[in-house]
């Protein structure tokens, strides 16, 4: 499949990308490229079969509802936020009037 | 070279040592350190060294010695960990801008594993961004070297790990298997790799890159110090749901078994063309070893293996695009300054926060869950996915393992593959099936080329089988060895 500059903004704008105009030319041409060698596939009759998502049987496991979060962890994760206003992260304004 | 070269041993000969009392902790890790100040500059192998933590760890398991009190199996062996890893209070980046500066506060669990049993860690290891690549050349970071070869890659994408042990910066390490990306790094450095069987290893603490395929193991110098640290690592984890509640036997146990009467398979599809003579004569020369030592070779066939790329690169990109969705400039790591509001801020953060691999590998991975497209390739390739399965099923009714190159050339050069990504994808034929299917496969270093670069061989047995690996692996190395010839390096 050939995948043009209009594919390639859409996909960016689903994958929350901001990409540059150099970007977007490029990976225009190398998924089309990409794209071309894994519709290989095609060749494969799959009529019928089950697709494979998991190797292993899983069972849903529920975990009980005991979670603890100690206070030092919290303090901990807090670290990792770019901006904080007291015990708060900060971002920038989410709704414009 | 520094005086102090205890740095060239294996760590089951530290361990002897330091169980002696001939050797202490800090004598160990000093040797490592050193060698590390050394070498780092030229291979690039460590993002991050924690010399003062190593050194402060190594003093507590002296003491600990000194007082007679009972220390664990690894104790005062210094390890290096894959940079996808988290160990609680260093940063952990995942070779990524994004994670630049962060900093976890909690341990995985396969540290927490090796921790308990008193093993030191030396630091954390470079590798491509997010585990997306084949050649260690897509860190923010910089590129790996190979330590037989200064212009060529160390694989990828557990680079790092796989030089720093050829370097003899650490005495084993940790990386992650996603499509290969412990077994090339292995061949490519002539080091001993296993990617467990999916679900052996609880994959608590590793940043997530395609969820069904993802698994940790280790990097050795020899076969008997994997199984040594496999033991460790394997088991089940309540912190991770898809961690099999199977026990771990003892993989030391299988070590020095017979192999008489053991069957072997090779897949006709991994002695094709694209396949290097030498590499090829290499895995003969050592398939001849093992039949000498008792088992049958057989020719099998596993028909969908030209598919496994393809496939391969559709899951691990739409599983990706899942996983990394989680990185948004928000609550934690890369932010850009330059956003106007909420939703620039995830672009732009994200925009300038990857690099160049992730952002293509982002981008196949969104459009193949698309609306529209998701039955033609998502689906598609988990329709391929069970045949691909399918075929080894088949296949492990006739024969108890499988032997196989790693892969199909010894190492590259640096810059060769990086402006052609499906080239680069292309080097993992022969490794990206067995994470498909969930199986477990060992590279083991069975030669080396004329220009003296390491060839590796692979091999594969039934899932939650890894004893057969063991006991075939050690075996062959016993007989090749090869052993010596890992002190040729060029660093």
């Amino acid at each position: 499949m050939k995948i043009d500059k209009n594919r390639v903004d859409y996909v960016a704008t689903l994958a929350r990308l901001k990409l540059s105009e150099e970007e977007e030319r490029v990976y225009a041409s190398q998924l089309s490229h990409i794209l071309g060698y894994i519709e290989t596939l095609n060749q494969v009759n799959t009529e019928g079969i089950e697709p494979t998502y998991n190797v292993i049987d899983h069972k849903n496991i529920f975990r009980s509802e005991d979670l603890k979060i100690e206070k030092e962890e919290n303090k901990s994760l807090f670290e990792n936020a770019p901006e904080l206003k007291d015990s708060y992260i900060k971002v920038p304004k989410i709704i414009d009037v | 070279m520094s005086k102090n070269t205890l740095f060239l041993k294996t760590v089951t000969e530290l361990k002897d040592l330091f169980h002696k009392g001939e050797v202490k902790a800090l004598e160990i890790t000093q040797s490592f350190l050193e060698r590390i100040k050394e070498t780092n500059p030229t291979l690039n192998s460590f993002i991050t060294v924690c010399e003062k933590e190593a050194l402060l760890q190594a003093e507590n398991i002296d003491l600990k010695f000194s007082k007679k009190e009972k220390l664990g199996n690894l104790a005062a062996i210094p390890l290096g960990i894959k940079d996808i890893l988290t160990l609680s209070g260093v940063r952990t980046t995942c070779g990524s801008k994004i994670l630049e500066n962060f900093v976890p506060y909690y341990d995985a669990t396969v540290i927490e594993k090796l921790k308990k049993e008193d093993a030191i860690f030396l630091g954390k290891l470079n590798m491509d961004e997010f585990a997306m690549g084949s050649s260690n050349e897509n860190s923010y970071f910089g590129s790996v070297k190979n330590p037989w070869d200064l212009d060529y890659v160390p694989g990828g994408s557990s680079g790092g790990s796989a030089a720093a042990l050829a370097a003899f910066q650490c005495s084993a390490s940790l990386g992650t298997d996603t499509g290969g990306s412990i077994r090339l790094p292995a061949s490519y450095c002539g080091v001993v790799g296993l990617k467990p069987t999916y679900g052996r290893v609880s994959r608590f603490g590793l940043v997530a890159f395609a969820s069904s395929l993802d698994q940790i193991g280790p990097f050795t110098r020899t076969v008997r110090d994997c199984a040594l640290i496999s033991e460790v690592m394997c088991g089940h984890d309540p912190k991770d749901s898809t961690s099999s509640e199977r026990s771990t036997p003892s993989f030391l146990k299988s070590l020095g078994k017979s192999i008489k009467g053991l069957k072997i398979g090779l897949p006709q599809e991994y002695f094709q063309e694209g396949l290097n003579k030498e590499v090829q004569k290499s895995v003969h020369n050592s398939l001849k070893i093992l039949e000498s030592q008792g088992a049958y070779l057989e020719e099998v066939s596993l028909p969908h293996t030209q598919y496994g790329i393809a496939t391969y690169y559709l899951i691990a990109t739409s599983e990706a695009s899942s996983n990394l969705a989680r990185f948004d400039g928000v609550r934690y790591g890369y932010r850009s300054p330059n956003s106007k509001n909420a939703i620039d801020l995830y672009f732009k953060s994200r925009g300038e926060g990857f690099g160049s691999e992730v952002k293509r590998r982002i981008m196949l991975g969104t459009f193949a869950l698309s609306a529209g497209y998701y039955d033609a390739y998502y689906k598609k390739a988990g329709q391929v996915r069970t045949l691909i399965k399918k075929d080894f099923e088949d296949v492990f009714k006739k024969v108890d393992l499988i032997v196989t190159p790693t892969a199909a050339d010894v190492a590259f050069k640096l810059g060769e593959k990086i402006q052609d990504p499906l080239q680069m994808y292309l080097t993992d034929v022969y490794t990206t099936s067995l994470n498909l299917a969930g199986l477990p496969g060992l590279s083991l270093p069975c030669g080396f080329s004329s220009k003296g670069l390491p060839i590796g061989l692979q091999m594969i047995s039934p899932w939650f089988e890894e004893e057969r690996i063991f006991e075939a692996a050690f075996l062959l190395e016993s007989e090749l060895k090869l052993f010596q010839k890992g002190f040729n390096i060029k660093v």
